[in-house]
């Protein structure tokens, strides 16, 4: 049980890679914390960091108040989940899972007891006896995880334990561990590059972009407010559209002027970039087609071309060209779409983002 | 035994025959014509000579008069032999152990210090490849009752050890061995470390392991297969020393150190055939029954 301080950590590998820069983030205790961000942005080399593996480069890292930096990966009281499982090759499960056990010297029928129930936990009793090589990714990812869970550590560690499990094992595993976490009472860091893993379980969610954090906060804010382009771009599936555009006042109404049309933005704190470029972002369920919203809103109405449609049963994804903006709506099934359909398209503009185009970062 | 054979001869070329062993079925043709060759050669040179060494062992010394198993038991009771096997035995016993601990530690530090590792390696590489008579010249200069080991002993004010005519001979030579054979060993201790994941330290120190618990519980059992293989290539190689042993001391060498291939050299050049040949079978039956117990004991399956 144990909170985790980040303060100021940055991670330089030999030969000058910057992996991690300035990092500072304030983990509580009992939080399922997800670091999430595309692949080789410092998501390992910060759990292998708290973990005790990887020298801190410079800043410093509180576990439970106390400075850790020069405390050894074996005295830190932290469980890790690696990516490959990491299972002893000779040993047996059970083995596997009582090894950090014995090193501790507790007695045999604790050990017992404890794999036994970490065991029926994960439904893995029937495998106690078999070696790592005999088990499927599932299984062994199963036991990695029970390894974790009888040492009944302070701060859980998982580095992308799901990525090597097939989708339909990765969404029933995603709700299990968010049960797990909730039973076993411990603080949870979780690294992944999938997002929805990470709007699936997070408490809080951190967004990593080449070693630095763009943005800490819960799964619905951060896709609500994104602070900026990559943010938004990275949380949500289809993407968020982006559309080229520049700030002007007509009538004392402020407007976005893309190339599929004009929007009006009522937003506060934009006058300063009126007359300048900006990026206009709308979320894919943020744009309509139904009749009803278009005659609702006839100023945010955008002729638009079909170029692809995917209908996925409970929805549909239509790829659309609007004068040159491509955008990607998801819009609720019914109509059927064909390629070079010209349709008409309305976008709610109270869910709109805007960025400034030079820093990408959120305006309004 | 073909199959452990096989899975040791696998894993000790994990690294070049990855393509291959993954091999169709159309590929075992080729393999065949391929090895055609060498198995030409091996038998020719190897099996056919030995088939006749063991026929040999039950003939008399021209290989005409059948005397059953009278050869061996002459062998078994002769003195010479019974020196040569026991001092044989005893050099092995002493030499092998002390050869996979010492190549094992330094393959272990030359992981340790990185970037200075290649320099290491390569030195420690260098005692295969210089020739045995310029070996054995340093040695007679080294250990001879005049010699360079003596001069420093004389400054510590020790009395001048008579290497080669005493006992010391013995670990004299158990020191050459280790010095020759510490390189190869440690090269092949290498390979193997570099079998073992790094992730799986990574988990041990994570679990709570120290620098031992570590070594015993993830770098120990990640060695087994070459452990087998690094013990029965030490084996074999044990058998090389003579040449040392014979150049420094000749055909009748202190007591200590005299092995069974003075005696195998001696009784050749008496013409003494049918004892030779049964001495030579039963030393091989025992290298034989050494290397399948070795192999079963260090590839159990994963
Ligand atoms: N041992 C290492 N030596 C040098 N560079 C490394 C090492 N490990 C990781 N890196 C680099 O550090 C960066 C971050 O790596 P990592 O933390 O593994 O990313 P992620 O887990 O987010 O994919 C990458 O650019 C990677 O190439
Ligand atoms: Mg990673």
């Amino acid at each position: 049980m144990a909170g985790i301080i980040l303060d100021g950590i940055t991670k330089e590998y030999p030969g000058g890679v910057l992996a991690v820069h300035d990092f500072s983030l304030e983990i509580d205790d009992k939080e399922f914390i997800i670091l999430v961000g595309p692949s080789g942005c410092g998501k390992s080399t910060i759990l292998r960091m708290i973990a005790g593996i990887e020298e801190i480069t410079s800043g410093e890292l509180y576990i439970d108040g106390i400075l850790m930096n020069n405390v050894e990966a074996k005295d830190r009281d932290i469980a890790m989940v690696f990516q490959n499982y990491a299972l002893y090759p000779h040993m047996s499960v059970y083995k596997n899972m009582a090894f950090a056990l014995k090193l501790r010297k507790i007695p045999k029928n604790e050990i017992d007891r404890r794999v036994r129930d970490a065991a029926k936990v994960l439904d893995i009793e029937e495998l106690l006896e078999r070696k790592p090589a005999a088990l499927s990714g599932g299984q062994r990812q199963r036991v990695a995880l029970g390894r974790a869970m009888v040492r009944d550590p302070a701060v859980f560690l998982l580095d992308e334990p799901l990525s090597n499990l097939d989708a339909k094992l990765r969404a029933g595993m995603r709700a299990e561990l968010t049960k797990l976490h909730q039973s076993l009472g411990t603080t949870f860091v979780y690294v992944t590059h999938d997002q929805t893993e990470a709007m699936t379980m997070a408490d809080r969610i951190v967004i990593m972009k080449e070693g630095m954090i763009q943005q800490v906060d819960a799964p619905q804010v951060l896709y609500d407010k994104p602070c900026n382009m990559f943010v938004a771009g990275f949380i949500g599936s289809p993407q968020m559209n982006f559309a080229h555009g520049v700030l002007s006042a007509q009538d004392g109404i402020m407007q976005a002027s893309m190339a599929a049309g004009k929007l009006p933005v009522a937003k506060l704190g934009i006058q300063a970039h009126l007359g300048k470029e900006i990026c206009v972002g709308i979320r894919p369920e943020d744009i309509h087609a139904s009749a009803a919203f278009l005659q609702a809103n006839p100023a945010r109405v955008f002729d638009a071309v079909v170029e692809l449609s995917e209908p996925m049963g409970s929805e549909i994804f239509l790829y659309l060209d609007c004068n040159g903006d491509k955008l990607v709506a998801r819009i609720p099934p019914g109509e059927v779409y064909r390629i070079g359909d010209r349709i008409k398209i309305g976008v709610d503009t109270s869910k709109i983002h805007l960025f400034d185009m030079e820093t990408e970062i959120a305006i309004g | 035994m073909s199959k452990t054979l096989k899975t040791i001869l696998q894993r000790g070329l994990k690294s070049s025959s990855n393509a291959t062993a993954k091999g169709k079925r159309g590929e075992g043709f080729a393999a065949l014509v391929f090895l055609a060759p060498s198995f030409a050669g091996i038998s020719l040179f190897f099996l056919a000579p030995f088939v006749d060494t063991v026929r040999r062992s039950f003939f008399d010394a021209l290989g005409i008069k059948f005397i059953g198993l009278d050869g061996y038991v002459s062998v078994l009771k002769n003195n010479a032999f019974r020196l040569a096997a026991a001092n044989t035995a005893k050099f092995v016993a002493v030499c092998i152990p002390a050869l996979l601990a010492a190549s094992l530690g330094i393959a272990l530090l030359v992981r340790g210090i990185r970037p200075w590792g290649k320099v290491f390696k390569t030195s420690y590489l260098l005692p295969m490849a210089v020739p045995v008579a310029s070996i054995v010249l340093l040695w007679q200069a080294l250990f001879h009752k005049h010699g360079l080991a003596n001069t420093v002993l004389a400054r510590f004010g020790v009395l001048p050890v008579d290497f080669m005519g005493t006992s010391a001979a013995f670990w004299v030579l158990i020191f050459t061995y280790l010095w020759k054979n510490t390189g190869y060993d440690m090269v092949l201790w290498l390979a193997g470390l570099d079998g073992i994941s790094q992730n799986l330290y990574e988990a041990a120190k994570v679990d709570g392991a120290n620098a031992w618990q570590i070594f015993v519980n993830i770098t120990m059992p990640g060695l087994a297969s070459t452990t087998g293989l690094v013990a029965i290539l030490s084996l074999l190689n044990g058998f090389k020393v003579f040449r040392e042993a014979y150049l420094v001391a000749g055909s009748y060498p202190h007591d200590s150190i005299y092995l069974l291939q003075h005696l195998f050299n001696n009784w050749y050049q008496n013409l003494d055939i049918s004892r030779l040949c049964a001495a030579a079978a039963m030393l091989c039956a025992v290298l034989l029954a050494i290397i399948l117990l070795v192999l079963r004991f260090f590839t159990e399956e994963v």
